[in-house]
C-alpha cells in the first residue's frame, strides 16, 4: 500500500466512518414493535403516559411497557401500520423547545430511537386511537383526558 | 481532593434522607436549578375561583371532617426538558365519606409563567380534562381513594428557556382536599402550600487571593499574602494583583474570571518570588452548594535586563492543567490581561441494567455533581504587556496533519525527479 492509498483509507475511515455511524442512528418506525408516549415540556398536573404495540407482540417487549399510566393498547396490524405511517409523516427528531403542554416524545421499542411530536400530531394520535375497538376502561378514559388536554 | 470533596458532597445530599429531602436540582446541562420552597399551610380557598367558573356551585371552607395531609415525596428535579417539583402525599380522615360522596382535592396554581393563555391563580389542570373543578378525574379518584383517603402526586415543571423572559420562574400551589357530594356541593379542608422557583445557575462572581509564596517569606520578602494584591521584593518591588469580575456564562462557555494586574519592579537578588498559587472563588448566587475555589500555579520569571524590551519583560506563566499562558510586563512597567475561563460539568453515571430498562427514562441515569473550572485565555492585555501561549491541542492536531501531508508531497515529489533510482524504504 503506497502513500496515497494510505492517505485514502485514513481520510476514509475518518470521514465517512462517522457519517455513516450517524445515518445509521435515523429510527426506523416500521421495524418496532412498540412505542411509548411520554409528555415532554411544561405542565402542572402531569400529562398521561402510555405505550402502544403490536397485537401478539413477544411477552419479553410487553414487560418492559410497566411505567405507563395504563396497560399498553394493543393494536391489529392494520392500525398498527396506519399509526406507523401517522408517526413517520409527523414524527420529528428536533425536540425544539416546547412551549405548550402537548409535544410528546416517542420511544420506539425495542429500537430505543426517540422521536418528537408536535401537540397537534399528538392529537391526531389520540383522536385515533380513541377510536380502536378493544380499549379497556382505563385506557379509554385516559385517552378521552389526553384529548381534552391537549388544545386543538 | 477537590472532585473528592464534592463528590462527598453529593453523596451526603443523597444520604440525607429519602428523596423529599433534596432541595435543589441542576438542569442536566448545569445552566439552569430548581428549588423547591418550604412547604407550609395554604391560606384558605378562595372560593369565588371555583364558584365563577362554576356558577351555581356551592364551594365552603371547613375542616373536611378534620383529616390531615401528609407529604411523603417532595423533591426538585427535571424531567421531559423542563425543571420542577414533584409532590407526593396523602389525605385521610377518621371517618368516612358518606354513601355518594367522594374525597378529591382541589389546587390552585399561582406562577409567573401560567399555562397558554391562562392568568394565575387558576384551577389545576388546564386545560380540564373533565367538567369539574377537582384535581382527579372521576375515573381517576377510583383508584386513588377510600371512604377515609385520597392520594396525591403531582411533578410540574416549565421549560428553563422560558428563563430568557422570565426570571427567576416561580410556580406554586395551594393543594385543598375536599369532600364533594357528586353534585354541585363541596367542603374544603386546610390546605397544604407548595411550589418551587427555577434561576439560573451558573450567576455568580469571581474573588480570589495569592497564597503559599514560593520561596517562603523570609527568606523572600512579600506582603499581601491571603489577599487580592501582593508585593515582594525589595528595591523597587514588583507585584501582583486580581480584581475578580461577575459572571453569568452557559456552561461551555468563555467568559471573563477577573483581571490579572502585574508590575515588573527591580528587585534585589533573592527578595523576590519565583511562584505563587491564585486561589480563585467561585461563588454561584443561586447554588451556593457548588462554590468551590480553584487552584492556578503561577511561576513568576524574572529575566535578566538587556537591550531587548521584549525579551528583557518579565513575565507570569500559569501553569494550570493544559493552561499554560504567559503574561508579559516591559521593565519597570505594570499592566493588566483579563484572566478567561469557561465552566464543564461534572457528573456521575449510572449504567441502567441491560434488562430491566425502563421506556421512561434515560438508558443511563446523569447525576449533577457540579461544575469543573477551565482556565482558557489570558485576553485584552494593556499597553506594556502581552501574552504568549502555547498551541492548543487542537491546533497542534491541525500540525501534526498538514506535516503528514507535506511529507507525502515531499516523498512523491522526490520519487518524480529519482527516475531509475531505487524505490524509496
Amino acid at each position: 500500500m503506497n502513500r496515497w492509498t494510505c492517505f485514502a483509507v485514513l481520510f476514509a475511515a475518518l470521514v465517512f466512518g462517522p457519517l455513516d455511524c450517524l445515518a445509521s442512528e435515523s429510527p426506523k418506525p416500521l421495524n418496532v414493535e412498540a412505542m411509548c408516549f411520554e409528555h415532554i415540556g411544561p405542565q402542572d398536573k402531569p400529562m398521561p403516559a402510555f405505550c402502544v404495540s403490536a397485537f401478539g407482540v413477544a411477552h419479553s417487549i410487553m414487560g418492559i411497557l410497566r411505567a405507563a399510566d395504563v396497560p399498553p393498547i394493543q393494536l391489529t396490524s392494520e392500525t398498527w401500520r396506519a399509526l406507523l405511517d401517522l408517526i413517520e409523516k409527523e414524527g420529528s427528531k428536533d425536540v425544539g423547545h416546547p412551549t405548550v403542554p402537548g409535544q410528546y416524545q416517542l420511544r420506539l421499542i425495542p429500537l430505543g430511537g426517540i422521536l418528537y411530536l408536535p401537540p397537534e400530531a399528538m392529537r391526531k394520535i389520540t383522536l385515533a386511537l380513541i377510536k380502536i375497538n378493544g380499549l379497556n376502561d382505563a385506557q379509554s378514559q385516559m385517552l378521552q383526558r389526553l384529548k381534552l388536554r391537549i388544545a386543538g | 481532593m477537590k472532585y473528592l470533596s464534592r463528590i462527598a458532597f453529593f453523596i451526603a445530599l443523597s444520604a440525607a434522607g429519602t428523596a423529599s429531602a433534596v432541595p435543589f436540582a441542576l438542569s442536566p446541562d448545569g445552566n439552569a436549578v430548581v428549588r423547591i420552597t418550604p412547604q407550609t399551610n395554604a391560606p384558605a380557598l378562595d372560593t369565588s375561583l371555583v364558584t365563577t367558573a362554576y356558577p351555581g356551585w356551592t364551594v365552603t371552607n371547613g375542616a373536611a371532617a378534620g383529616g390531615s395531609f401528609t407529604t411523603s415525596t417532595y423533591t426538585a428535579g427535571w424531567q421531559g426538558g423542563g425543571g420542577g417539583a414533584q409532590f407526593v402525599g396523602s389525605y385521610s380522615q377518621t371517618n368516612g365519606v358518606s354513601s355518594g360522596e367522594q374525597l378529591n382535592y382541589i389546587q390552585i396554581i399561582n406562577a409567573n409563567v401560567p399555562q397558554p393563555g391562562i392568568t394565575s391563580p387558576y384551577i389545576d389542570p388546564q386545560p380540564n380534562d373533565d367538567t369539574l373543578p377537582f384535581y382527579w378525574t372521576n375515573g381517576e379518584v377510583a383508584s386513588r381513594s377510600t371512604a377515609k383517603s385520597v392520594s396525591f402526586s403531582d411533578f410540574s415543571r416549565r421549560d428553563p428557556a422560558s428563563l430568557g423572559s422570565t426570571n427567576p420562574i416561580t410556580w406554586s400551589a395551594n393543594l385543598y382536599p375536599v369532600v364533594y357530594d357528586g353534585a354541585t356541593t363541596v367542603v374544603v379542608g386546610n390546605g397544604a402550600q407548595w411550589g418551587w422557583t427555577m434561576k439560573p445557575a451558573t450567576v455568580g462572581n469571581a474573588t480570589a487571593t495569592f497564597n503559599t509564596p514560593s520561596p517562603t517569606c523570609p527568606p523572600a520578602t512579600c506582603s499581601g499574602i491571603g489577599t487580592s494584591s501582593i508585593a515582594w521584593g525589595t528595591g523597587s518591588p514588583g507585584g501582583m494583583s486580581f480584581t475578580g469580575a461577575p459572571f453569568a456564562p452557559k456552561v461551555g462557555d468563555a467568559f471573563k474570571l477577573g483581571t490579572l494586574s502585574y508590575t515588573n519592579g527591580s528587585t534585589t537578588v533573592g527578595s523576590a518570588l519565583d511562584g505563587i498559587s491564585l486561589d480563585i472563588a467561585l461563588g454561584f448566587d443561586n447554588v451556593p452548594e457548588l462554590n468551590f475555589v480553584y487552584h492556578a500555579g503561577l511561576s513568576i520569571n524574572n529575566t535578566p535586563n538587556t537591550s531587548d524590551p521584549i525579551a528583557s519583560a518579565d513575565f507570569v506563566n500559569f501553569a494550570a492543567g493544559s493552561f499554560s499562558d504567559s503574561f508579559h510586563v516591559l521593565e519597570g512597567a505594570s499592566a493588566t490581561a483579563e484572566l478567561m475561563a469557561k465552566l464543564t460539568p461534572m457528573f456521575s453515571i449510572t449504567p441502567a441494567s441491560i434488562g430491566d430498562k425502563d421506556p421512561f427514562t434515560t438508558p443511563d441515569a446523569l447525576t449533577f455533581l457540579g461544575y469543573n473550572l477551565q482556565l482558557v485565555a489570558l485576553a485584552n492585555p494593556s499597553d506594556d504587556g502581552f501574552v504568549t501561549g502555547v498551541p492548543s491541542p487542537g491546533t497542534f492536531s491541525l500540525f501534526l496533519i498538514g506535516l503528514v501531508a507535506m511529507w507525502m508531497v515531499t516523498g512523491n515529489s522526490i520519487r518524480l525527479t529519482t527516475t531509475g533510482s531505487a524505490p524509496h524504504r
